[in-house]
């Protein structure tokens, strides 16, 4: 099930990724009252389509995912658009994906 | 009848003494007889003779005085009976001697034997110039050599008696002799055998006496008995070295039951630490395991706490606008007039507007559900957690397989959901008696395993069905798979192919354990590059039958 809300026209677009759809809404709640395009995909694949639509600038990311983890669709979205600021959303913290996510997924926050 | 060797020798000596005797007295007896009766006729004709040749004158001269006289003289030897002279006309010239005798008639005795009378008879003729002129007749008493002759016999058959009974005595005391060496040999040998039947060994030699050939043989026997004896002794000790074999056997024997009996006991002891040491193994093998789920479960717990408290925060702002919009609500109503009222509606209309109250509205109810729905994801999940930490619990319960599943399943869920398509075939099942924590440990195990199997994506497909009295659970993985050389060590304590602190070898050794403890079975077959197939086997016991039936009808 994929999301897309264009919640506002505004400069900034913000791409959540994550299995969970619960989470994705809340952090549509969350968001719902900046000033940012909103985007939400509930996998990496889906994420990636998007991306090819749209111009990102953030990219929210869980980390534990089935098919595709947060570190793998983060070292892809690296490769493809190197400039989208990425951050690693995650409850899980061990210290493999942590290193895979920093090696791989390039990420600016954790 | 029995003849003893004495009685034998007694009697055949006797015999033949007695036969020798009887031959000799016969013969003795017979010769002197002979002679005796030769004596007499040659005496008697001598006398005869010598008498006609006395009395020819007094016959020629016919003196019958001188002839009278003759005849008295005569007579005067004892033995002659009678004596008669005749005179050629055979008369009478002179007699003397035995009247019966003289008056019978004359006749000639040729031998003594011929004698019937106990007078030999006799004649003489008196011739001179071969002229007859008379006779001479006389008799001979034979009653003297008679009686000398029955004398004899009686005194050779007394002496004969004597002999016998010598030799009798004799023969009695050599046949005495003999047997009583044989005696004592015969005794002795009794004794030997009824001695070597009881199995005494203890005889006696016998007395050697003299050199002879009995001697011998006494010597031959003794030194038997004394080669017996030696061959008894032997024998005995021998058997008394088997006693005493056999007692210290019977002791060893005992010794070493003892000794059994006591490594029984540690034996027994060790059973129990070592079951008591699998107990901790189990619970030790579970806590690591709930350490490797400890991260996961943090995860799973975390995102639905994460999205609940981000949307009661959510909530918070909604209700602030809600209670902002009550306020203007309150407030235009409180206003009576016209144009303030107007005034207070437009700048509602514009705060509903810029609040997005639509969206508060559509989402309120949404985010209420979600918040329930995720707190009862974390009810559930620390409810499965609960029941999967009840090892420790030795209690057996009636409880369904499937849910046993279910249960392993949400622990396990976020070490597999990730990478492994999850299919489930559980097929409606009766109640099985079993103790849940160990069940679901060893099916949290299992699908463990498969999930670390699988390296990228796979899948896992998790059946359930009732075969005949048992439950069957099967988890097929299409994983790496396992060697055949593994698959032997599978089931050993501390082994593992994983990565240290992945792992510690012992989670199938204790399922392996857990599910025998339960009368089952486990049982697997893998290829390598295609995945494994647990199977787990379950009784579901008498009481479960019955429910099963219970419920069929």
């Amino acid at each position: 099930m994929t999301k897309l809300n264009v919640v506002n026209e505004a400069k900034l677009t913000v791409l959540c990724v994550d299995d969970e759809v619960n989470i994705l809404k809340s952090m549509k709640r969350l968001l719902y009252k900046q000033n940012y395009q909103l985007l939400l995909a509930d996998s990496g694949a889906k994420a990636l389509e998007l991306m090819k639509q749209h111009d990102v600038h953030l990219i929210l990311s869980d980390m534990k995912m089935p098919i595709m983890s947060g570190a793998e669709f983060l070292e892809k979205v690296a490769i493809s658009s190197p400039d989208t600021y990425r951050v690693l959303l995650t409850g899980y913290s061990d210290i493999e994906s942590t290193i895979d996510a920093v090696n791989k997924g390039k990420i600016h926050r954790y | 009848m029995h003849f003893s060797l004495r009685n034998k020798t007694i009697i055949s000596i006797a015999g033949i003494e007695a036969a020798l005797l009887i031959v000799l007295i016969f013969t003795a007896i017979n010769f002197m007889r002979n002679t005796l009766h030769n004596d007499l006729a040659k005496r008697a004709s001598t006398v005869a003779t010598l008498f006609a040749t006395t009395t020819k004158n007094a016959v020629l001269t016919y003196d019958l005085a001188s002839l009278e006289i003759y005849c008295k003289e005569l007579l005067k030897n004892p033995d002659i009976a009678y004596v008669r002279v005749l005179n050629s006309e055979k008369q009478v010239l002179a007699e003397a001697g035995d009247k019966v005798l003289l008056t019978r008639d004359f006749k000639q005795d040729n031998n003594v034997d011929a004698v019937n009378d106990g007078i030999f008879d006799n004649f003489a003729i008196i011739s001179e110039a071969e002229h007859t002129y008379g006779r001479v007749e006389l008799g001979i008493d034979i009653i003297n050599i008679k009686e000398s002759i029955k004398k004899v016999q009686h005194w050779t058959t007394a002496i004969a008696l004597i002999e016998m009974t010598l030799v009798a005595l004799f023969s009695f005391v050599l046949g005495n002799y003999l047997t009583s060496q044989l005696h004592r040999l015969r005794v002795a040998a009794r004794q030997i055998s009824k001695n070597v039947e009881s199995g005494q060994c203890n005889h006696s030699q016998l007395p050697v006496r003299g050199q002879d050939e009995l001697t011998e043989v006494t010597q031959a026997f003794n030194k038997l008995m004394t080669t017996l004896d030696v061959e008894c002794a032997r024998k005995e000790a021998y058997q008394n070295e088997l006693e005493i074999l056999n007692r210290t056997l019977e002791k060893k024997v005992a010794q070493r039951t003892r000794l059994l009996n006591e490594r029984n006991k540690e034996l027994e002891q060790s059973n129990q630490e070592l079951h008591m040491a699998q107990q901790q193994l189990i619970q030790a093998e579970k806590m690591a395991s709930i350490g490797q789920l400890a991260a996961g479960v943090a995860h799973e717990i975390n995102n639905p706490i994460s999205f609940v408290s981000s949307n009661l925060n959510s909530l918070k702002q909604y209700t602030n606008v809600y209670l902002k919009l009550s306020e203007q609500v309150q407030n235009l109503l409180a206003t009576n007039e016209v144009e303030s009222q107007h005034l207070l509606l437009k700048q509602l209309s514009h705060w509903i507007e810029s609040e997005d109250l639509d969206f508060i509205n559509d989402d309120t109810s949404d985010l209420l559900n979600e918040s329930i729905e995720g707190l009862d994801r974390v009810t559930d999940i620390v409810k499965n957690l609960k029941q999967f930490s009840r090892t420790d619990v030795d209690d057996k319960q009636w409880a369904d397989i499937n849910e046993c599943v279910e249960t392993s399943l949400n622990v396990v869920n976020n070490k597999i959901r990730y990478h492994c398509n999850i299919n489930q075939n559980l097929a409606e099942l009766p109640k099985v008696w079993m103790n849940f924590g160990k069940i679901s440990q060893v099916l949290t195990n299992l699908f463990i395993n498969a999930g670390q199997s699988i390296n990228k994506q796979g899948e896992i497909t998790i059946t359930t069905k009732l075969h005949d009295d048992n439950v069957v659970i099967i988890v097929k993985d299409t994983g790496a798979g396992i060697s055949a050389d593994n698959l032997t060590k599978l089931f050993d304590p501390f082994f593992t192919t994983k990565d240290v602190g992945v792992g510690t070898g012992l989670g199938l050794s204790i399922s392996y354990g857990i599910i025998q403890e339960h009368g089952g079975n486990i049982t697997v077959t893998s290829e390598l590059n295609k995945g494994s197939c647990f199977s787990v086997i379950l009784p579901i016991g008498e009481h479960s039958k019955q429910f099963k039936e219970l419920h069929n009808d």
